[in-house]
């Protein structure tokens, strides 16, 4: 019994000893001189006299009424709980999101910077096309370019003449035959290892078995061409371009990709048309996806039958299946290939993507 | 209540505690504050619902009115609001149910009654015709307003001196005490 500001503060627990006669007459009679004045307290001594009707007692409902008020506080703290930390794993995957973001536009930007300091830079050893003024090795050899170039045009002229160029030799971009290239870093010390495809480069080895329109001539006809000039364009060997033929001449297993060492590549002369091919590759190829970010050779063979058709595609050494599309569509939309000796050939290239 | 021993409200008054949760929203503060009535709310809801599993689901319904409308509302006397926040609840429960019966009781009433009358007793002046209108009251009425407002005895006193029962005694001092307002309002407006 709580007395505040001259009234008494009754509990169900004072109702309980009023109703069960533990209070005074006096007591008794001011708790309910009270309950006349307040329906809250006269309501709540019906009520626990209506219990009284009931087995279970007031009591026991009070107390599981406690525990259910307990419990629904618990329930609400665990809610919060619960928001406060989903709002958490929220700002966790918001960062990793931004992150995410942040790191493909870096790539992306670093990507073209790249290539942008690769167009511009002419002392770069990425193996783009290269002015010979640009490097001191290719400029010893730049005379000997402009020569061979002027040589080049005039000897083209009369193997066409002569009907000895392949067919489709003449629809190879001109900037493919003036401009002489610069090896990739990886041949710098090995150029005689390897040759290149242009016609300037066939190497006046006489183990090599290359078979190459101009090389089919007789012997007669080949010191002919010499005496024209020819023997002088040699020093386009300087010109191997990205795109490198292997299994071509006297090529080393240790050099090269582990494909150049199929037997079926040295048939490689066999085939024209490889200028245009070649140039084709070299401008076109291109890998829009974060995969351009990798870096190495790619290597494909396939067959080429004697109607120009390329068959049974295989990679033989991939960077990413996103070089590996790119190099198969570039082989199929290249200008085509034709085969001046079999039925069809297996070929295998290798592409460099720097 | 286990889960208020750490609270640091225990001893604030009622409308402190109000403030306090109308301040922060803090569920536990609204707990704190109903379970001092709880019991009371229990008692009331099984004198309306008559079931106690009823009367139980109504005081946690009404404790979840409470909150959001305690927010809402100005409420300068807790308890009293309480109460009527409780009731309401409990009529509409008895409504729901076309259990309705009759709400106009007399112990509904009190609250009105008992507010006018106060008035009355306190002005001196009013004190010659309340005994005016005591005497006009019929016998058993009288003996037990005399009994229980002049000589102060409680009902079951009052039971055993008039040889009747408790619910008779309340009962009889209830229709009174109406029968006291009616000649007074009586007076007051012949006068």
């Amino acid at each position: 019994m709580k007395v505040e500001k001259n009234n008494i503060k009754y509990s169900a627990e004072d109702i309980r000893k009023y109703l069960d006669g533990q209070l005074t007459e006096q007591e008794m009679q001011a708790l309910e001189k009270a309950a006349l004045e307040d329906p809250f307290l006269s309501d709540a001594i019906e009520g626990i006299r209506e219990s009284r009707n009931h087995k279970v007692s007031f009591e026991s409902g009070v107390e599981e009424l406690q525990k259910r008020l307990t419990e629904r506080i618990r329930e609400k703290n665990r809610t919060s709980a619960m928001v406060l930390l989903f709002s958490k794993w929220r700002i966790a995957a918001s960062i990793l999101f931004i992150l995410g973001i942040a790191v493909l536009t870096l790539t992306y930007i670093n990507r073209k910077t790249r290539k942008t300091e690769i167009a511009k830079s002419p002392g770069s050893d990425s193996g783009m096309v290269k002015t010979p003024s640009t490097t001191p090795a290719v400029n010893s050899d730049s005379d000997k370019s402009d020569m061979t170039l002027n040589q080049q045009v005039i000897t083209e002229k009369k193997i066409r003449k002569k009907k000895l160029l392949p067919f489709n030799y003449d629809k190879a971009p001109d900037s493919s035959i003036v401009k002489p290239v610069e090896r990739p870093a990886d041949y710098s010390s090995k150029s005689s290892d390897t040759v290149a495809l242009s016609i300037a480069a066939i190497p006046s080895n006489s183990k090599n078995k290359a078979t190459d329109p101009i090389t089919t001539e007789s012997p007669k006809k080949r010191k002919e061409y010499k005496s024209e000039g020819f023997a002088s364009m040699t020093p386009a060997s300087t010109a191997l371009n990205e795109v490198t033929i292997v299994g071509y001449g006297t090529a080393k297993k240790k050099d090269i990709s582990s494909s150049t060492t199929k037997p079926d590549t040295q048939n490689f002369a066999d085939v024209s048309g490889w200028v245009a091919f070649r140039n084709y590759i070299d401008s076109n190829k291109k890998i829009l996806t974060a995969d351009s970010i990798l870096r190495g050779d790619e290597v494909i063979s396939f067959v080429v039958n004697n109607k120009s058709k390329l068959s049974s595609f295989k990679i033989e050494k991939s960077i990413s299946l996103a070089h590996d599309a790119e190099i198969i569509r570039l082989v199929k939309e290249a200008p085509p290939l034709k085969i001046t000796r079999g039925k069809k050939k297996r070929l295998h290239i290798s592409i460099s993507f720097n | 209540m286990f889960f208020l021993r750490n609270q640091k409200n225990s001893t604030a008054t009622d409308q402190e505690l109000v403030q306090l949760y109308k301040q922060d929203g803090d569920i536990r503060v609204l707990a704190e504050l109903y379970q001092r009535y709880m019991d009371l709310i229990y008692a009331v809801c099984l004198k309306y619902l008559k079931d106690q599993e009823a009367a139980k689901d109504a005081v946690m319904a009404v404790f979840e009115e409470l909150v959001p409308k305690l927010l809402k509302h100005e409420v300068d006397h807790f308890k009293g609001w309480l109460y009527m926040v409780a009731k309401n609840f409990c009529l509409m429960q008895l409504r729901s149910q076309k259990q309705m019966h009759i709400v106009h009781d007399e112990d509904i009433m009190q609250l009105t009654e008992t507010l006018h009358l106060n008035g009355v007793f306190e002005k001196e002046e009013q004190l010659n015709q309340l005994s005016k209108c005591i005497d006009n009251l019929s016998p058993d009425q009288k003996q037990t307003v005399q009994l229980f407002y002049l000589q102060e005895k409680c009902y079951k006193e009052i039971a055993v001196i008039t040889d009747s029962d408790w619910n008779k005694v309340r009962s009889l001092i209830q229709n009174a005490r109406r029968n006291l307002k009616i000649c007074m309002e009586k007076d007051i407006i012949s006068d």
